[in-house]
């Protein structure tokens, strides 16, 4: 605990006067709640949960933080697989779900307005009825939008248009001192939020600080028109080489919306195979590739799709047993698990069931022999710590980079087994790094590790910066080698 | 969690899911397939698959034994069958699929496939 009681009570009078008595908590009980994700990461408990409903509140709330000099950590579901909403030095955890407003759809310049506690099922149900789509990971419907965008997600149009923070036009945010900032175009006017530029950018001060820099309190987001032609077909193979070379192939053609790249234990997690179960058999393919692409008429529906053949047949020319066919086609077998691939954001229910999900999920080159050899690095590693190798990798903006990553699925009821995959993540990502591989989400220990490595007056300069937005250092301090 | 009794391959998923899937779904094929008594082998290119079929139960296995009837196609071939893209009778007439042994059953074999997919 940070506080004397004495002070403890006087915090938590001061709180309840800000957002009511229902919204704050300081039961052990709830904090529990708070302390942990389903990473590895070890838990620490916060010494309140406040749940604001304005931006009004939090600045008060920020304030106060200011006043007694106790750390803030936003968070929203909790969800981010980094361990980053884990209150490290204790304090408020700032649970912002209740402001879970669409505020606006300008369907001139194609985005929206929303608040942070907008999850993925929220906006999806929105947009149903709209010509607009969005960009959705797989990930469960209750995460949070704006989070996956600040924290540069990877989603099902992330081909197109690279990771989440990319497609941000502007946002609202409670500096660390309680000033109200806009950044992009709303600075000049409320109305306008279609874009970050031709003014000094500054919304790089928040993506990816993790809430170390402010807590984003609104946020306009780029949405495309729905096609109305979309289809998705799946290869499986064994060639890791050409079946990459095809993905880069197809992901240079500009004519995809998604590709991923995964092993076949992936696909089995997906369809519900138990834990320690999910493992390549002798004579299976090792790959299963997903394409994803959608046209405005029937004429350039078949085209994509001519293109797409021609292309599979170089990789039969190299891998013989190599069969494309479509996810629907393979839906009809293995039911609905199969075909939420299509019908994204869903919850891989057989991933969270033993209660433990990770990964080292990096962006790096895309170049052809550096990701053959980091799967194959990768799979030793995977393979001597004894875990299963779900790998699930992404094209990234047209082919620019990679996203490469695992989804580890362990047992948090054994220790020994929380310990193993603390170790083999720590192994995966010097392993990884050496080859040109960023942890996106980077976890505190990542990041630590990333600070020892890298260019020292990055560090200077970060550091710098928040102090100057941050003087008391009360935005979820310990990330990022800052106290 | 319901415990998972299927089997863990690839391609056996797909046929024990779709199998289990049609018979929760259709009394009158569920009768048919628990009145089955047979070992069907599906020889796919990637690694061949035992249905077991037996008295009110079906299990799916890599282990081969006493095969009562033998069906060979290739992986893409039967996706296509999947897909809508083809047909079983345009595929056995087109010998991309073959019976290499219990061709009496063709019409138990016929039955079993179409339905499910």
């Amino acid at each position: 605990m940070l506080q004397q009681a004495e002070t403890h009570e006087e915090i938590l009078n001061k709180l309840r006067k800000i957002v009511g008595n229902e919204w704050v908590s300081d039961f052990p009980e709830e904090l529990l709640l708070y302390s942990y994700d389903m990473t590895e990461h070890p838990p620490s408990n916060p010494d309140f949960i406040v749940m604001p409903k304005s931006v009004e509140e939090i600045i008060e709330v920020v304030k106060l933080a200011n006043e007694y000099k106790i750390p803030i950590v936003p968070f929203v579901t909790g969800n981010n697989i980094g361990g980053l909403t884990i209150p490290l030095k204790g304090g408020i955890v700032l649970d912002l779900k209740r402001m879970d407003r669409i505020l606006h759809l300008n369907e001139d310049d194609m985005y929206i307005i929303i608040e942070p506690g907008v999850t993925f099922g929220h906006l999806k149900k929105f947009l149903k009825d709209t010509n607009f789509r969005y960009n959705y990971p797989n990930a469960p419907p209750f995460a949070s939008v704006m989070a996956n965008a600040l924290l540069s997600g990877l989603n099902n149009l992330s081909l197109r248009y690279g990771c989440m923070s990319e497609v941000i036009n502007g946002i609202e945010v409670v500096l660390p001192t309680g000033e109200l900032v806009k950044i992009g175009t709303c600075m000049c006017w409320d109305k306008h939020w279609w874009g970050r530029g031709p003014q000094p950018d500054l919304l790089g001060l928040f993506i990816n600080w993790q809430g170390m820099t402010g807590i984003v309190t609104k946020m306009a987001l780029q949405v495309w028109p729905k096609k109305p032609f979309r289809d998705w077909k799946f290869i499986l193979s064994n060639d890791l080489a050409k079946t990459y070379e095809i993905v880069r192939k197809l992901a240079r053609s500009d004519i995809m919306n998604d590709i991923l790249l995964m092993s076949v234990e992936t696909i089995k997690m997906v369809l519900g195979i138990p834990y320690g179960q999910a493992v390549h058999l002798e004579g299976e393919p090792h790959w299963a590739t997903t394409l994803d692409f959608s046209a405005n008429t029937k004429k350039e529906y078949e085209a994509k799709w001519e293109f797409i053949k021609d292309t599979f047949k170089e990789l039969k020319e190299v891998d013989p047993k190599a069969v494309l066919s479509s996810v629907q086609g393979a839906a009809k077998m293995y039911g609905q698990k199969f075909a939420e691939f299509t019908n994204l954001p869903f919850t891989i229910g057989s991933m969270l069931e033993y209660g433990g999900c990770t990964w080292v999920g990096t962006y790096m080159t895309t170049n052809i022999d550096t990701i053959v050899k980091g799967v194959k690095i990768a799979f030793d590693i995977i393979e001597k710590h004894g875990f299963e190798k779900c790998l699930y990798t992404r094209m990234m903006k047209g082919g620019h980079y990679f996203a490469f990553r695992f989804l580890l699925r362990f047992s948090k009821e054994e220790e020994e087994e929380v310990e193993r995959m603390r170790k083999l993540n720590k192994e995966l990502f010097e392993n990884l790094y050496e080859l040109g591989a960023f942890p996106y989400k980077t976890p505190a220990w990542a990041a630590e590790e990333i600070i020892k490595r890298c260019d020292p007056n990055w560090v200077n300069l970060m550091h710098k910066i928040k102090k100057t937005l941050d003087p008391n250092g009360i935005f979820n301090p310990g990330r990022w080698g800052v106290e | 969690m319901e415990k998972y009794e299927g089997p863990t391959d690839i391609f056996g998923i797909a046929i024990y899911s779709a199998l289990t899937r049609k018979m929760e779904e259709d009394p009158e094929y569920r009768a048919f397939i628990e009145n089955l008594n047979m070992n069907l082998i599906v020889e796919l290119d990637y690694y061949p698959l035992m249905i077991k079929f037996e008295k009110d139960k079906f299990t799916i296995t890599r282990d081969i034994e006493d095969p009562t009837v033998i069906v060979k196609i290739n992986t893409q071939d039967f996706l296509d069958i999947v897909d809508g893209k083809s047909s079983i009778i345009r595929k056995f007439l087109g010998r991309k699929m073959k019976f290499k042994k219990g061709i009496t059953k063709l019409f138990k074999v016929y039955k079993i496939f179409s339905k499910m997919m």
